[in-house]
């Protein structure tokens, strides 16, 4: 396991961690523990997006799907620095899954907020930028000999 | 060799992250932790559901479960979703329905239905529903819905929103608190209130608040006075405008 794919994947639990915050607080949000999302002067926005059709998914609220996915791509992440897994390629592989569905979900998420909704949430969009984040760090190392998806790393 | 490792890459020398990153981790975790308590509000009151039973909140789609206003032989029909803890939907309230109803209902040129479309079932949407129909049964229901969103954010947090409920409901005119209150603690109109979200889940309501004039949805972007008052024109026979909010 290279140097480099051992710092992606340090930056990709990062992320990841803070990604699981705000998805936790959409998550409180939406179970009623807070009145109000603090979104600034675009307060309106969020409470829309957040209260509307989209913000359940398959029958979970989608801030729900958040805290697994980004506590899926944390536990994996963290796991993926590890000397004793960080080699195995299903490490690298199963970041990749992740990051392709995510960002998949991103985009349908946000095309909803945009020609649906027609509102934007500020910690969507925070989300957004953190799981596009994600996936760049784990595109990096695809055309790499460390690459995740091919399993090379030594 | 590892030292400058350490230093360059904060990891050690057997290959693994060094401390750096887990107290990085750390302090990202604390950060989120103390976020998460100060976004709450240091502890106030925070919204909590009144008990309700399972098979009050489920209910068949009634179309008849909205509030009227207005002639019966209006022209144009405005029906409005909304929930009493929805910003948009209080804003919608303050800066375009009250005026078009004090223009076009008020007038007989528009028929104006107001369906309750509780987004949330563990805020304080229902209970406020709630307070609005116990108003309407001493015919006091619109002054106390306008009340309810101009007020909005004086209550939607609120632990226990019955006290301000009940001096809404006196500045709304309501005369026997008594039964106002009665009626509002049996809970009675829960059924109803949610025969009416059910409506609107049948029509394919996505949020709140989401207005059909003559039964065509009206884009968001056009839920402002002059938007609707030019819908309103164009549904109306010789019709002409009476004013402007």
């Amino acid at each position: 396991m290279s140097r480099g794919t051992i710092r992606r994947r340090m930056a990709i639990a990062i992320l990841a961690l803070i990604g699981l915050f705000i998805s936790l607080y959409l998550l409180l949000y939406h179970m009623g523990w807070y009145g109000g999302l603090a979104c600034g002067s675009g307060a309106h926005s969020c409470e829309y997006v957040q209260s509307s059709r989209y913000a359940s998914f398959l029958g979970w609220p989608v801030p729900g799907w958040g805290v697994a996915w980004y506590g899926s791509v944390l536990g994996i992440a963290l796991l993926g620095v590890q000397p004793t897994f960080g080699g195995h390629p299903w490490t690298g592989r199963l970041l990749s899954l992740l990051a392709v569905g995510g960002l998949a979900f991103t985009v349908y998420l946000t095309s909803v907020e945009l020609f649906v909704l027609r509102a934007v949430c500020r910690w969507c969009v925070g989300s957004a930028v953190i799981t596009t984040a994600i996936f760049l760090l784990v595109a990096w190392g695809w055309g790499r000999k460390d690459g995740p998806p091919e399993g090379r790393e030594a | 060799m590892a030292n400058k490792s350490r230093k360059r890459g904060g990891r050690k020398s057997s290959g693994g992250p060094g401390r750096t990153f887990y107290i990085v981790l750390a302090l990202v975790v604390a950060a989120g932790v103390v976020a998460l308590f100060a976004l709450r509000g240091g502890g106030g009151e925070q919204p909590v559901s009144q008990p309700m039973s399972v098979a009050a909140l489920n209910q068949p789609a009634d179309s008849s479960a909205g509030i009227v206003e207005g002639s019966a032989d209006a022209p144009v029909t405005i029906a409005e979703f909304g929930d009493y803890t929805c910003p948009h939907c209080a804003e919608f309230t303050r800066v375009t329905g009250r005026a078009l109803r004090q223009n076009y209902v008020e007038t007989g040129k528009v028929k104006w239905i107001f369906y309750d479309f509780p987004l949330n079932q563990s805020t304080n949407a229902i209970p406020a529903a709630l307070a609005a129909r116990c108003a309407g049964e001493q015919g006091r229901y619109w002054p106390m819905h306008d009340l309810l969103y101009a007020n909005q954010l004086q209550w939607v947090r609120s632990n226990d929103p019955q006290g301000r409920f009940e001096d809404y409901a006196g500045q709304a005119g309501v005369g026997d608190m008594d039964r106002w209150k009665q009626c509002y603690e049996s809970q009675n109109y829960v059924p109803r209130i949610m025969a009416s979200r059910a409506y609107g889940d049948q029509l394919g309501v996505n949020a709140t608040p989401t207005i059909f004039l003559n039964g065509r949805e009206v884009p968001l972007r056009q839920a402002d006075y002059g938007s609707l008052e030019r819908l309103i024109q164009q549904a109306t026979p010789g019709g002409s405008s009476t004013g402007s909010p």
